[in-house]
């Protein structure tokens, strides 16, 4: 699928933030022990759209996503979810961790996992119920695990761990999903699966924004592709954006230059 | 030996018990978030401030010792992470260093007061459970000992935090990432737990020990994790361990251990208590149903006998294939050849396919019946187009794939032989039948294509 199924408006073309852009970064920079992993980034992700995060290892495709959830402090810049700030769109947007973040040995079953995506919208002192309950089963069911709800998640394989966070993200019913690659080492058939579930959350109006690894498959998944390696090299409609030239500038020679400062900021603050 | 008076017995169990439900909330957090040596440095880090509140207070009041320990608890997790972060070790490491330092300076203090205040620093080892029934309380007319007080108010103070949070208990424990992004204030639930942990060992404490805090917080919510996959399950089973474990450790405490090792004079209740807990453990180890090692035995048995039989099948269907007939005793020899097992497991496998009506004994030759023949085809047929497809697919040399396609003929079922047929039907002459490396013919299987 590519950018033809999408209505031309709605890609927002070049860098103008606008307002209504499910999500809109400007100037952000963030540091791990004051040493600089992604720099000035600017971004706006147009709304209905499924958008690869695209780039080497260390690029900070990860640290981009949980600087927008605010998982990990960001040094300069804003992050702007729907046109305000993302504490006050909290309920928006969803998040899908990456598989290993997490330890599979929990003893919960994949239906209480689910259910745990509807906990935002519940609040304080609310009890999962009838109504929670449903939901995650629904979500269960729409990724094509309905039989596996009961077994504890460890039994699972892990295209199946997979697809048990991505109902947890459909049964929190957010707008804007954020998600840590979500095709790491799964199946042929899961990531089929995964990738039609993603197709009809666009349907839905929801806009999805993935981090990737497989340039194969990038072309064919994605309407947007984000080029990070540090800074971001590109962004753009796929067809455009993802050319010789500029994958070369994204995987190819780092910025060394770029490299000896942050060195050197970290060798500054800690002499 | 002295026979269990309930009056002093009765309240000792009860205290054991209520010690066993209070921790097992804070206990099953810890456990299943892996963080169990948090348990151990609470329950050693709260000393010194309780030994400093009592510096200060000159009182052995609850509400001072609770002060005082939580202020060394929190002292304890700020020092070990700015340890771990400015002496650059790991956070366990880092633990360890605190936990042990500040217990040292504990026990220091301890002595110190131990004249003007009434403790005693082996008590803070072992408890004094056998002397908690002479301090007690008139309660609407019963004497009720304070330290069954104190744990019934942190028991139902546990109970309460974690119905009250119960949801973002458990996602903060499964997925603190998660937690945060959907407003569940991870951070915060894990001051609970910890707090939980804290009150439960001071209330613990004075009564039953360090020691048996410890095993009490973590011991009874492991077994519980080998019985149930359900969070909920483990804290309700981690109750249940604590109070055998407490029931049964008072019993050997002064019925068993007297007579055997302590002679005639009974034992530490709380020190039975965490040895019998141990125990306790190591029989859950050994029956779970999941995870057990009784299970776990029983499930390999059953294989290597399913696997035998089928060897059994295949090598008759083989004999049979080339007009050969055995006895009995032949078919055992070839049996425990071929597959390299023991002479008594290919009897067994045998008489079983005897009994099964897959083998019959004519006269003293071993034959297979119609039943058993068409298992043995399919068998054969497996193997053979296992041995096909990794020549050909995986490039394996011809003497090689036999030992392989062996172990993989036993977990091929009809659905994978289709498949694999359909693979190697592709490849290669129709009109022939489809030969394996060696050049025996792949049998047919009745039903499948």
């Amino acid at each position: 699928m590519t950018t033809a199924d999408q209505p031309a408006s709605a890609h927002p073309t070049g860098c103008e933030h606008s307002s209504t852009s499910p999500l809109s970064i400007h100037a952000l920079t963030v540091a791990y022990h004051r040493r600089p992993v992604l720099w000035d980034v600017d971004l706006d992700v147009p709304a209905q759209s499924i958008v690869g995060v695209i780039g080497p290892n260390g690029a900070g495709k990860s640290t981009l996503l949980k600087a927008c959830l605010g998982l990990i402090p960001i040094s300069s810049g804003k992050v702007r979810v729907y046109g305000k700030p993302y504490e006050e769109q909290r309920a928006l947007v969803g998040y899908v961790p990456q598989r290993e973040s997490v330890d599979w040995d929990f003893p919960v079953t994949a239906l209480e996992v689910v259910m745990m995506g509807t906990f935002g919208r519940l609040g304080w002192f609310h009890r999962a119920g009838k109504q929670e309950r449903a939901k995650a089963r629904e979500a269960l069911d729409s990724v094509g695990l309905a039989d596996e709800s009961h077994q504890q998640i460890g039994q699972l394989s892990g295209g199946q761990q997979q697809r048990v966070f991505l109902a947890r993200a459909l049964a929190q019913s957010a707008q804007l999903y954020l998600m840590d690659e979500p095709f790491a080492s799964v199946d042929a058939a899961t990531e089929q699966a995964i990738i039609a579930v993603l197709r009809r959350m666009r349907g839905e109006g929801r806009t999805v924004i993935v981090v990737h690894h497989d340039l194969e498959t990038a072309r064919e998944y994605f309407d947007w592709v984000i080029l990070l390696n540090t800074r971001v090299v590109a962004s753009g409609p796929t067809a455009t954006t993802m050319t010789h030239e500029r994958l070369r500038q994204t995987y190819g020679g780092r910025l060394t230059l770029l490299d000896e400062a942050a060195q050197r900021m970290q060798k500054a603050q800690l002499g | 030996m002295n026979a269990w008076t309930w009056a002093v017995d009765g309240w000792i169990i009860a205290i054991g018990a209520l010690s066993a439900i209070a921790c097992a909330v804070p206990g099953a957090f810890l456990v299943v978030r892996r963080t169990s040596m948090v348990a151990d440095a609470i329950s050693h880090a709260v000393l010194p401030g309780i030994a400093i509140a009592f510096l200060l207070s000159g009182t052995r009041d609850p509400l001072f010792m609770f002060l005082g320990a939580a202020a060394a608890g929190v002292f304890a997790t700020l020092a070990s992470a700015s340890l771990a972060r400015f002496a650059r070790i790991d956070s366990g490491a880092a633990l360890g260093i605190v936990f042990t330092t500040m217990f040292a300076l504990g026990l220091l203090l301890i002595v110190q007061v131990a004249d003007r205040v009434d403790l005693d620093p082996s008590c803070v080892l072992y408890g004094a459970v056998e002397l908690a029934p002479l301090d007690s309380i008139l309660i609407a007319g019963s004497e009720i000992p304070r330290a069954a007080l104190v744990l019934g108010a942190v028991t139902l103070l546990n109970i309460a935090l974690a119905f009250i949070f119960w949801k973002e208990l458990k996602l903060m424990a499964f997925d603190p990432a998660l937690a945060r992004t959907l407003g569940c204030r991870p951070k915060l639930m894990e001051s609970i737990v910890l707090g939980m942990a804290a009150a439960t060992c001071v209330a613990a404490f004075e009564s039953v020990g360090s020691i048996l805090v410890v095993a009490m917080m973590i011991i009874p919510a492991a077994a519980a994790r080998l019985f149930s996959d359900r969070l909920a399950g483990v804290i309700v089973g981690a109750m249940i361990v604590g109070i055998v474990g407490a029931v049964l450790g008072h019993w050997v405490a002064t019925s068993l251990a007297p007579g055997l090792v302590t002679g005639g004079r009974d034992a530490s209740s709380a020190g039975s208590i965490a040895a019998t807990l141990g125990a306790l453990l190591v029989v859950c180890i050994i029956i779970s149903p999941r995870r057990g090692i009784v299970v776990r035995l029983a499930h390999r048995w059953l294989l290597t006998l399913r696997i035998a039989r089928e060897d059994a099948l295949g090598l008759l269907w083989r004999l049979d294939e080339d007009g050969r007939a055995v006895d009995v005793a032949q078919l055992r020899g070839l049996l425990v050849r071929g597959s390299a097992i023991p002479n008594w497991l290919a009897r067994a496998a045998i008489a079983r396919l005897v009994r099964d009506g897959r083998v019959e004994c004519a006269g003293n030759v071993a034959r297979l019946t119609a039943h058993g023949r068409v298992e043995g085809a399919s068998l054969v047929r497996s193997h053979r187009l296992w041995e096909i497809y990794l020549m050909q697919r995986l490039a394996i040399a011809k003497d090689h794939v036999h030992s392989t396609a062996m172990v993989l003929e036993h977990i091929t079922d009809s659905a994978m032989r289709d498949k694999l047929a359909r693979e190697e039907g592709g490849v290669g002459d129709h009109s022939q039948p489809l030969a394996d490396p060696h050049g025996r013919a792949v049998p047919e299987a009745p039903g499948e294509k």
